[in-house]
């Protein structure tokens, strides 16, 4: 039986919506929060979404939805 | 849903500043506290969460260090502390709460659309009539039999739809067009008969036997398409008759008389300015004018502008209240000079032709003359068109002859 990687290594899910909407799951913290970057820490990596207008609608222990322009998504 | 009972519960708005804010909030998300619009903001941040974390949040700022301040407060509890001591004004607003939902359990508005041949006054006319009264419960108004009492009462009507949408009864017709009755597959044996006289100039037959030709004179009544199919043997004897419902498209030439006339001499309003309003309120059945004595106008116009209360877009109340203004007017007799006349005798005829297009008819030629004489503008002749002439008419099957002559025959073969 094959199981994701993000139940057994905690891999953070980062999922995108054309360039308006994202939405992330399995982080453990905020890095960084301004209107042109969001940084959020993983339990392997951090991920880094640039943009402009970036705003988090909502902020939760399971997942967050990130609404702005995105441009870029790095995993540093 | 999860909207209200967030309104419910209250919710509050707070800022965070200080050296790490982004710890303060990633220590909400340990605590498993859901927040939202979360913004940066004077060098912190700013977001919303539910009042019954508000205890919490004290603990994490001395953990952080950070500075929190509350900016807003929102929801039932916070409005109910804000209006502690008014007490009437409270009960106003639950009553009006509890008014608003009665109300909600009545129609007090029906909504007709989607009518061409019938009017929707006729229409809503009928059903309050007959079926739907405003200020009937909705419980006790069954969708399904206002439109089959509606297709009962309105033949023209092919397809009707009713649905209640908050108090609004929304009624949507489609009418059939005059001539293009559509044929179901359900239906009995029927021929297909001309709606009204002319010339055939296309026709396809899907069953049934045709029975006339392309470039044929047909007066209305005619069969077209005939439900009878005879089955031939090799000696042009029929050995077998067989009953359909017969289904095709006949397009005929039709022609349609026009005629119009007016007079060249007409009167027109010159309004002097002088107008008085009045306001009537409708609650129900309760009705009341608010106005002065009205003033002596000899000749006046009257404007009437009803508005119907209503929260959002469907949820009508029982209140409405009408403008009425009268307008004071001199008439002034006119002439119509011979171009004005004819611009205007062939709008009234566009007008007629536009009605003909709508009704899927091909305008193929128009043979109107406009003309004055005698101080009067007269537009006569014939339009020429290509329409759909073809419906669907019940066939009598004849009687199958009685078993006696059968045996009788079969007898008499015997014997031969």
């Amino acid at each position: 039986m094959q199981v994701t990687s993000d139940l057994t290594e905690g891999a953070t899910i980062a999922r995108i919506h054309g360039t308006r909407e994202a939405w992330l799951e399995n982080y453990q913290s905020l890095l960084e929060y301004t209107n042109e970057r969001i940084r959020v820490a993983g339990k392997h990596n951090e991920v880094c979404i640039e943009g402009s207008g970036m705003r988090i609608e909502y902020y939760s222990a399971i997942d967050m939805k990130i609404t702005g322009i995105i441009q870029k998504i790095e995993f540093v | 849903m999860g909207k209200i009972r967030t309104w419910a519960k209250g919710y509050i708005e707070i800022h965070v500043w200080g050296s790490r804010p982004e710890r303060f909030l990633s220590l909400l998300n340990h605590k498993q506290i859901h927040i939202w619009e979360v913004e940066p903001y004077e060098g912190g941040y700013r977001f919303k969460l539910e009042r019954c974390h508000v205890r919490e949040l004290d603990t994490m700022r001395k953990k952080t260090g950070c500075n929190i301040k509350v900016l807003n407060k929102y929801g039932l509890p916070f409005f109910l502390f804000r209006y502690r001591k008014r007490k009437f004004f409270v009960l106003g607003l639950l009553l009006c709460g509890i008014l608003i939902y009665v109300c909600s359990l009545f129609i007090w508005d029906i909504n007709v659309g989607g009518t061409y041949f019938y009017t929707d006054e006729q229409i809503k006319t009928r059903i309050e009539e007959a079926y739907v009264t405003v200020g009937q419960r909705k419980s006790q108004v069954d969708c399904n039999w206002l439109e089959e009492q509606l297709r009962q009462d309105f033949p023209e009507i092919s397809w009707v739809s009713c649905d209640i949408i908050g108090t609004q009864l929304n009624v949507e017709i489609k009418e059939t067009l005059e001539g293009t009755e559509t044929i179901n597959e359900d239906t009995g044996p029927q021929d297909i008969v001309a709606a009204k006289d002319g010339v055939v100039v296309e026709m396809i037959t899907r069953s049934g036997t045709p029975v006339v030709k392309i470039g044929q004179s047909i007066a209305k009544g005619d069969i077209l398409i005939s439900g009878v199919i005879n089955i031939y043997d090799d000696f042009d004897e029929v050995i077998e008759t067989d009953y359909v419902a017969a289904d095709g498209d006949i397009i005929g030439e039709t022609v349609y008389q026009y005629e119009d006339s007016f007079e060249m001499q007409y009167y027109e309003k010159e309004y002097t300015g002088n107008h008085q309003s009045a306001f009537t309120i409708e609650i129900m059945n309760w009705v009341q004018d608010i106005h002065l004595p009205w003033k002596e106008f000899s000749n006046y116009d009257v404007v009437e502008e009803n508005h119907k209360l209503r929260l959002g877009h469907t949820y009508y109340l029982p209140v409405s209240f009408t403008v009425k203004e009268r307008r004071e007017y001199t008439p002034v007799l006119c002439t119509y000079t011979e171009e004005e006349a004819k611009e205007r005798a062939q709008s009234r005829l566009q007008r007629f032709l536009d009605t003909l297009s709508e009704k899927e008819v091909e305008i193929m030629e128009n043979n109107v003359t406009i003309e004055i004489r005698d101080g009067v503008c007269y537009a006569a002749g014939n339009v020429v068109v290509w329409e759909r002439i073809g419906y669907g008419r019940p066939l009598s099957i004849p009687e199958p002859p009685a078993p006696d002559a059968e045996t009788g025959s079969g007898e008499s073969q015997e014997s031969l």
